[in-house]
């Protein structure tokens, strides 16, 4: 599959120019092919929400590039608008950016923007609030007579009904419950399967990212410290918790019978693989410890 | 984009100045700007100068931040500097005269007077605002207006007071809250530049209705952390950090008061 997206030593800083310059993001570069799942890692201040901002170029990096389809993002600054459209960015907690009276016209605000035709925007809407598991009567609802979750799904629609090939998502799940995440995650797997597209999650959450993420990008300081795939990642556990991360639970229970002299297989970053590993250990037999 | 802004604009140092009880700061620099109304000729308005300037320096604030004060008010201080030239006739030594335009010594000499009271006026101000935060200068028009409670009135400038710290202690968060929406908007597409003024008004509601949103759930929450707390208005209510007037408010009092009775007998004797 071909790479959608890729960064080459984005560099940012704010307050540039005066004695407080801080650098967000540092020398950070990644790659994402069509139809994979890039999971974001970081404290809070590590400098994730920057780089997401500027995949879209609505942050512009003082030096490095960001490669959209193999062409420069910023190599027609009047034309940066447009690629919003292709790389669509879904802001934590989406919800405040709710504005029209109808949900229907705040789904269609971003595929009206785009310059789409009537019906096709009347498709996308009724296509999009399904995938999203709302009922077509919401349409005609104001979204602030919504729940929060209902908003939440109601913003994600407004982004998937511009079709992005890039779907990014900062931390979309957070202040959900179970259900709610749930269903999210559901809808963003249908969307990236249908699509194709290259999905990106910046995520708190370990678990969630071990289950949905083809790759990681563990970001530290505004830096890059760890590309890789989720096993190569999670392997480095010691380096994580250095850095004051973590890994899944269950790696950490495995990691522990492991410390306690069981011969255990600790790559399982889900609680299938896990059991896997478990029941493989058990069958051995050597539970003598 | 809005981050460069900043309300009010406090410079942080540590200054006899800054160390003033705002309350005494915010009345004698009401005194200053009427003395300097007072002021009837050059020597008066010198000794204001000086005055001025001392409190510039010791203020510890850097000049440059005095001038980038004065850089803002420039039209307007070239404006009045003109309308005096031209509009002063009377006098007998002309300096310049053209078709309709005559300017006299006189006409020089008032525009120059003008001039410097403005500046003078700019500096002052700029003094109590680089040496006092918004927060102090709150508590300090809340402590002068307390009489206002013999009228009955007491309730309302507790109230009034409050208000004003409540809207200065937000202003950063909105400004935060709207970069947000801003950039959320400019993900979907929004076009925020170009067009005439009326698409470019049109294409600031999908700003200005979430902002608005969150500004009400943001009071409304406030409200009721507020009610948690059993805030009941003003009545009964204690400071943590009372103010105190110390040495170095009646001393600078003291100097004041001297030097405008200078200002007024200058401006008697010459």
């Amino acid at each position: 599959m071909s790479e959608i997206l890729k960064t080459e030593d984005l560099v940012f800083s704010y307050n540039n120019g005066s004695p407080v310059k801080r650098a967000a993001i540092n020398k950070v570069s990644f790659t994402l092919k069509k139809g994979e799942t890039l999971g974001i890692i970081g404290h809070t201040g590590s400098g994730k929400s920057t780089l997401v901002q500027t995949l879209n170029g609505l942050i512009k990096p003082e030096s490095g590039t960001v490669f959209l389809d193999g062409e420069d993002l910023w190599k027609n600054p009047k034309q940066v608008y447009q690629k919003r459209f292709r790389v669509g960015l879904v802001f934590q907690y989406p919800e405040y950016q709710l504005f029209e009276e109808t949900v229907y016209k705040d789904i269609a605000f971003g595929p009206k923007n785009m310059g789409l035709s009537e019906e096709e925007i009347d498709f996308r809407i009724k296509k999009y609030i399904s995938l999203l598991g709302l009922n077509l009567n919401y349409l005609e609802k104001s979204p602030f007579d919504l729940s929060g979750g209902e908003k939440r799904r109601v913003a994600l629609a407004g982004i998937l009904a511009m079709e992005p090939e890039v779907l990014v998502l900062d931390e979309p799940t957070a202040g959900l419950d179970p259900v709610g995440r749930e269903n999210l995650f559901k809808a963003i797997e249908l969307y990236k399967k249908e699509r194709s597209a290259a999905v990106i999650i910046v995520s708190h959450s370990m678990e969630d990212l071990a289950r949905l993420s083809d790759k990681l990008l563990v970001m530290n300081l505004g830096e890059a410290k760890m590309f890789g795939t989720v096993e190569e990642v999670f392997a480095r556990y010691e380096e994580l918790s250095k850095m004051g991360l973590d890994v899944p639970v269950v790696t950490k229970i495995l990691l522990e019978l492991k410390a306690l002299g069981l011969n255990v297989n600790t790559k399982a970053f889900t609680p299938a693989q896990a059991i896997k590993n478990i029941e493989l250990l058990l069958k051995e037999g050597d539970i003598n410890a | 984009m809005l981050s460069s802004f900043t309300l009010g604009q406090y410079y942080n140092t540590t200054s006899v100045i800054h160390r003033l009880d705002p309350r005494f700061k915010l009345l004698q620099l009401i005194f200053i700007i009427a003395f300097i109304f007072v002021c009837k000729n050059f020597f008066a308005l010198f000794l204001m100068c000086a005055l001025v300037l001392i409190a510039m320096l010791l203020s510890k604030v850097p000049f440059r931040m005095y001038l980038r004060n004065l850089k803002v008010i420039l039209p307007i201080v070239v404006f009045t500097a003109i309308l005096n030239m031209l509009y002063v006739n009377q006098g007998e030594v002309v300096l310049f005269s053209w078709w309709i335009i005559t300017v006299t010594l006189d006409g020089v000499l008032k525009a120059a007077f003008m001039v410097i009271r403005i500046l003078l006026l700019i500096l002052i101000s700029a003094v109590l605002t680089y040496t006092t935060t918004p927060t102090e200068l709150t508590d300090a028009i809340e402590s002068l207006l307390k009489p206002l409670k013999f009228l009955g009135l007491g309730e309302l400038v507790h109230t009034l007071a409050m208000m004003m710290t409540i809207s200065l202690r937000f202003i950063p968060t909105l400004t935060d809250e709207t970069d947000k929406i801003i950039s959320a908007q400019k993900a979907r597409g929004a076009d925020l530049e170009s067009g005439n003024i009326l698409s470019k008004i049109k294409a600031l509601l999908p700003i200005l209705i979430p902002l608005l949103f969150s500004a009400i759930r943001r009071a409304d929450d406030l409200a009721d952390a507020m009610d948690c707390r059993c805030y009941s208005g003003g009545k009964g209510r204690t400071r943590m950090k009372k103010l105190v007037p110390g040495a170095k408010d009646y001393i600078t009092t003291t100097i004041l008061i001297v030097v405008f009775a200078a200002v007024i007998v200058v401006g008697k004797v010459f």
